[in-house]
């Protein structure tokens, strides 16, 4: 099991305020007093009081609804722009007591709150924790925080309202969203490149073999070794010359940027679909062909982040 | 959990943070909210016209079913109309909308309406607020023991209907009804310190905010009435409404034939009622009198008028009571909530005083066109030589001409309704014996008034207190005798002795039984003394839960501004002032507030044993310098001590290599193992 050092976090401060109908109760309740008075009436005055005396318990126990609970886990998946960012994230009841609906929000406050940032109502077991969904609609690409969530519960009677903002200082990247209809540019040559993981046309010479990595292209695996039963390997081959699939910016046509980047972003998982090695250029960036794991991710997150400036 | 309603459409202004609106109404506290709904409607149905209940009912039920249904609501179009008809409804009912009938009604009704457009939770909230207040509002017309102990029950079942709207569903079942339960008596049970604080220290006032008309009230209690016409005392007869409890503090209960209770006084009649006109002070208050006092407490149920009632005589009077002529005391304002007085009187009183003569003149004067009674009298006067004579020659008239003493004594021609008890009919009830005698007297010249009040009363004899009801309004009559002052006469006990030496409940199954004067009486009110083990256990259950209430009447009913002084001063505070102990509440209540919120919160903060033991391990640590940053995990953290206190380094390293083992690597946490990290970081 892994150390977490947000298992140490405090929370933030709770605030417990009145929601709409609790005003709504308070000036019922100053009405009753009213009435009690006029009429001086004990049995009144007897409800009065005691919907009075429920009304601070009310408060109380909203109060204390949030207390040692903290956000931890937070992970997010990939997302393409125009798709829905999903985060999960684990509440976690560091407390003996019961916390009982609990939602979480998230919502930066730029936007109108909707039914869509909530995630819950959770109850949280005493020392345990649950695990909670939240998506949110991401338009646009780009790299953006995730400043806190937001915990909230009106529980048990909705009079009062307490929340408390967990900070969370977490980064998302939104991909560019595929599009285009372009085909691919031609493969380029190049005479003296010796970087490793480049496949090329012809018989050429056969260097040797390596181990196949996780991720590669099978298009050179010995397979005959490993029918064999030895384990994969890859047979290396050199040439005079090697054609490289390369996206450039200039290829991806007379597009305005984000057309631009959205047919790069279409190529790029078209090739990672498809096994292929590829490379990727923009003014500024160039990421050299490769087939190992972080390749294509490392291609979407440039291609995400550029030009863009954070808010 | 599912939501009912589609509240996608209901966004918010950015940067407002008002979620509730938002979160979805569960389907099954729909249930508990119709319930409450029924309840507290349920409760008015019997004083709210018949049309109202089945109206919200059928307008509830419908609402009710396609909420459950979840079907889409009636359109607005229907709604309109339907307020529109309660409206009407309301003003052919009532005619005007001020009032507290008219009030509850229309609550009645708009909370069933209010029911049809039930979306957000903000709706389902104010729909549960208008139950709290509907059961409110139930106090305005009733107040006994039974209404609190229902509305009790009814305030917990719309408090667990809003504990039911928060509760979520959890993953495996469904919200049982006993959780909620037991969490709504559960704080119901935190209330208890503060209502009881509020309801006793909360300064209480004798004068209303504002005035209001009475009218507009609906007081108007059946009882008593200061005119006395034939027939209104038989309907009181029938009604088993308390109307005051006496509890003698010095003395014993006194014989059943003395509890004569007076009330008012009617000097003036025109020869078909006896009034009181307007008792103006006139008249100059009688002395007071001599012979042994007794000493009451009495209760009085609220009347809305200001009669207070005392044992005849009454001679020292409350402090708030005005007093005029003939002991007859009032209080300054109407009788709008239970209260308690003191009054001392004295029952073999014998007054000295001179009759004025403008008194004379009044209680002299009755109409002219009354002859048989004019004839009789003063064929009396001439037959006689003195007042006592004559009150003897009433007495065998009454006893000898065949009176017979009834509830039901049938209509007097309404014109002349005393003659034609007293030479036609006669068959009367109190009224009639104590008008007929009084116009009697006055022809014979014998000055005479109408006393009204209160006669007899049961002893209870597990509180040993007198509970006196409406069935015990009586009338009777005081006559003017030289020398002796004004004197009690009662010719209903002439008639009937038994209504006067026991109890109304005996002369009544005597007059069902119908018993004649002269027929085996005493055979009779053995019989119906004499009691069989049922009404004997029926006894004792009635006079239990009539003590019950009483107790109730008198500490928590009756319990008013100068009730709270003294309980003040039984504290040890005397003369507060109001302000003061205004101040003192609020004070008391928010320290008890506070007092309560650190226990709730330390409740709330019970953490893990293990996480607490590893703080205490860090706050040692701390204490000598070192100091775990908030990012730091417990392996990193013991790498970094052991750098900066090798001599301790063996248990920093026990320490957390126990508690990584516990908290991380999945074993049991045992008492024994807590025990041992405690150990460790003692050591420390």
């Amino acid at each position: 099991m892994t150390m977490n050092a947000s298992y140490f976090q405090d929370q933030g401060k709770t605030e417990t305020s009145l929601t709409g109908p609790g005003y709504v109760l308070m000036f019922i309740l100053i009405a009753m007093l009213v009435g009690s008075i006029n009429y001086s009436n004990n049995m009144a005055y007897i409800m009065c009081f005691l919907l009075t005396a429920l009304f601070m318990v009310a408060f109380l126990y909203t109060r204390n609804n949030l207390k040692g609970l903290e956000v931890l886990n937070i992970q997010s998946y990939p997302v393409f722009a125009g798709d829905n960012l999903q985060f999960s994230f684990d509440l976690h009841n560091r407390t003996r007591g019961r916390r009982i609906a609990v939602y979480a929000v998230i919502n930066d406050g730029y936007a109108p709150l909707s039914a869509e940032d909530f995630s819950g109502p959770f109850i949280v077991d005493p020392l345990s924790r649950v695990t909670g969904k939240i998506s949110i609609p991401v338009p646009d690409r780009g790299r953006f925080n995730l400043p806190h969530i937001t915990l909230f519960s009106v529980y048990p009677l909705g009079l009062f309202q307490v929340k408390c903002r967990c900070r969370i200082d977490k980064w998302y990247i939104v991909y560019p969203k595929p599009s285009g209809n372009m085909s691919w540019p031609e493969p380029e040559i190049h005479e003296d490149d010796d970087s490793e993981g480049f496949y090329s046309r012809g018989g050429d010479d056969f260097v040797g073999i390596r181990p196949y990595r996780p991720g590669e292209s099978q298009h050179h695996v010995d397979w005959k070794a490993v029918a064999r039963g030895r384990p994969m390997s890859i047979k290396e081959f050199t040439g005079g010359g090697s054609m490289q699939q390369w996206f450039d910016w200039n290829t991806a046509g007379s597009l305005k940027t984000e057309a631009r980047i959205s047919q790069l972003t279409r190529w790029v998982l078209e090739a990672d679909r498809q096994g292929n090695e590829f490379g990727l250029r923009l003014p500024g960036h160039e990421i050299k062909p490769d087939l190992s794991p972080g390749h294509v991710t490392k291609c979407l997150e440039t291609l995400a982040l550029y030009n863009f400036k954070t808010r | 959990m599912t939501g009912l309603f589609d509240t996608k459409q209901k966004n918010q202004q950015p940067g407002t943070f008002n979620p509730i609106a938002l979160l979805p109404i569960p389907k099954s506290s729909i249930k508990w909210l119709a319930l409450s709904l029924v309840v507290a409607i349920g409760w008015h149905a019997p004083r709210t016209p018949i049309w109202a209940t089945i109206a919200s009912f059928i307008m509830g039920s419908i609402a009710f079913s396609l909420l459950i249904k979840e079907k889409s609501l009636p359109p607005m179009t229907v709604k309109l109309v339907l307020a529109g008809a309660c409206v009407i409804g309301i003003i052919l009912q009532y005619q005007s909308f001020l009032g507290r009938d008219q009030g509850i009604m229309t609550l009645i009704l708009f909370s069933s309406l209010k029911m049809m457009e039930l979306q957000t939770r903000r709706d389902f909230m104010i729909l549960v607020f208008l139950c709290y207040f509907l059961v409110f509002g139930n106090f305005l017309f009733e107040q006994s023991l039974i209404d609190l102990v229902f509305t009790l029950l009814a305030a917990i079942l719309i408090t667990a209907t809003l504990i039911r709207l928060n509760t979520p569903q959890p993953e495996t079942g469904k919200v049982k009804i006993s959780y909620v339960m037991k969490f709504t008596l559960r704080i119901f049970l935190y209330t208890l310190p503060f209502t009881l604080l509020l309801f006793f220290l909360f300064p209480r006032s004798t004068s209303p905010l504002w005035n209001f008309k009475q009218k507009e009230l609906g007081l108007g209690q059946s009882g008593f009435n200061d005119v006395m016409q034939p027939g209104n005392f038989s309907e009181l007869a029938q009604s088993t409404l308390p109307a005051f409890q006496v509890e003698f503090p010095n003395h014993d209960m006194p014989p059943q034939r003395y509890l004569y209770f007076r009330g008012a006084i009617l000097l003036f009649t025109d020869g078909q009622k006896f009034y009181s006109g307007n008792p103006s002070s006139q008249f100059a208050r009688e002395e007071p009198m001599t012979g042994p006092g007794i000493l009451q407490n009495i209760i009085i149920v609220p009347h809305n008028q200001r009669w207070l009632f005392a044992l005849d005589c009454p001679v020292v009077f409350p402090p708030f009571s005005q007093v005029s002529f003939g002991n007859i005391f009032r209080s300054f304002a109407p009788i709008r909530s239970y209260f308690q007085y003191t009054v001392l009187s004295r029952p073999d009183y014998t007054e000295k005083t001179e009759l004025t003569q403008s008194m004379k003149v009044i209680t002299l004067r009755y109409p002219r066109y009354l002859t048989k009674i004019m004839e009789l009298g003063q064929e009396w006067r001439s037959q006689s030589s003195s007042d006592t004579e004559i009150v003897k020659m009433a007495e065998n008239y009454f006893k000898s001409s065949g009176f017979i003493y009834t509830l039901r004594p049938g209509l007097m021609d309404e014109r002349n309704p005393f003659e034609d008890f007293l030479f036609i009919h006669r068959r009367g009830f109190c009224e009639h014996y104590a008008g007929g005698f009084a116009l009697l007297m006055r022809a014979a010249g014998i000055p005479a008034r109408v006393v009204i009040g209160y006669q007899g009363g049961q002893y209870n004899s597990v509180g040993g207190y007198l509970q006196v009801r409406q069935a015990d309004a009586h009338a009777w009559t005081e006559v003017w005798l030289q020398d002796q002052g004004w004197i009690r006469v009662d010719p209903t006990a002439w008639v009937s002795p038994e209504r006067v030496e026991y109890s109304l409940e005996v002369s009544e199954s005597l007059l069902s039984m119908g018993m004649l004067p002269g027929s085996n009486k005493e055979g009779a009110i053995q019989n119906a003394l004499n009691e069989s083990i049922f009404e004997k256990i029926w006894k004792f259950i009635k006079f239990n839960w009539d003590n019950i209430n009483y107790k109730w009447d008198v500490w928590i009913m009756s319990y008013d501004r100068f009730k709270q002084r003294d309980f003040l001063k039984s504290l040890g505070f005397g003369n507060v002032k109001r302000t003061e102990l205004f101040l003192t509440v609020i004070i008391i209540v928010l320290l008890f507030f506070f007092i309560f919120s650190y226990f709730l919160k330390r409740h709330a903060m019970r953490t893990d044993p293990l996480l607490g033991r590893y703080f205490e391990f860090c706050s040692r640590l701390e204490k000598r310098g070192i100091k775990r940053m908030r990012w730091e995990g417990p392996v990193h953290f013991e790498q970094r001590a052991v750098l900066a206190l090798p001599k301790k380094a063996n248990e920093i390293k026990l320490f957390t290599g126990l508690f990584v083992k516990l908290r991380y690597g999945g074993e049991p946490i045992t008492k024994t193992r807590l025990k041992e990290l405690k150990r460790l970081s003692r050591k420390l």
